[in-house]
């Protein structure tokens, strides 16, 4: 792998790093709580990874459903 | 101006934005994979389909066959960068039918713009929000309140760097 390559992977990593920390700071941590189990696990996954697709499968819900409890708990959404 | 695919999560992060008719300013048309529009579902996001799909701006483009090796060249990328998320299927077709048109793909996932920077065998143009923003600031309107709004009415955040990116913060 290139060294353009390797910078752009170390890029990422930092920025994941960050929207992590962001979601975890600003979601709502006592309505995921108060949430079934199934959704309580979609939606701490979301806050670990971002990736609508699979806490949206967790869920047992379309993206587009999930992304509504996403914002009842406020975590956001992190570019 | 020209055309771009859209996936599901832009079209539903979009919908809940009040400027979003300024999407208008950069294409004349979007499309959207059949496969990919199965997923929406709320009212939100369907009374904006409805309106753009009765208006033409939005058109369904029916699931083509999919070329196996194209198919297995991304996921093998996708399987050996850990710093690339898990591409879904409607993802990976939205991401296919963009390269196969020859237009931009618009998304707000990471894994489309991430496997498109790592690998030039893969390139597609894919711009998520930010980019958008920043594209239709350029046609004379402030970028700082579009984002700003933005984030207030779509639950958005942007990290720091991608804010550097486009010149909000030094």
């Amino acid at each position: 792998m290139g060294e353009k390559a390797e910078e752009l992977l170390r890029k990422w990593e930092k920025e994941d790093e960050e929207a992590r920390e962001i979601r975890r700071r600003e979601a709502d941590w006592d309505f995921i709580r108060s949430q079934p189990p199934r959704l309580r696990m979609a939606l701490e996954l979301y806050v670990e990874l971002g990736d609508l697709h699979l806490a949206a499968r967790i869920a047992g819900m379309t993206v587009d459903e999930f992304n509504e409890l996403r914002l009842k708990a406020r975590i956001p959404v992190v570019l | 101006m020209g055309s771009a695919v859209i996936d599901t999560c832009f079209l539903i992060n979009w919908a809940r934005f009040s400027e979003r008719e300024k999407l208008k300013l950069l294409f004349d048309r979007l499309f959207m994979p059949e496969i990919t529009f199965s997923e929406v579902r709320s009212m939100v996001a369907l009374g904006l389909a409805s309106e753009w799909l009765a208006s033409r701006f939005l058109v369904l483009a029916p699931v083509l066959p999919t070329n196996e090796e194209e198919v297995e060249g991304i996921l093998k990328l996708v399987a050996s960068h850990p710093q690339i998320p898990s591409i879904d299927p409607p993802e990976l077709y939205a991401f296919i039918l963009a390269r196969r048109l020859e237009v931009p793909l618009l998304t707000d996932n990471k894994a489309p713009k991430r496997v498109s920077q790592l690998s030039g065998g893969y390139s597609v143009p894919v711009l998520d929000s930010l980019d958008v923003l920043k594209l239709i600031s350029d046609r004379g309107f402030e970028l700082r309140e579009l984002v700003a709004k933005f984030m207030e009415e779509t639950g958005f955040r942007f990290s720091r760097s991608r804010l550097e990116e486009v010149g909000l913060i030094g």
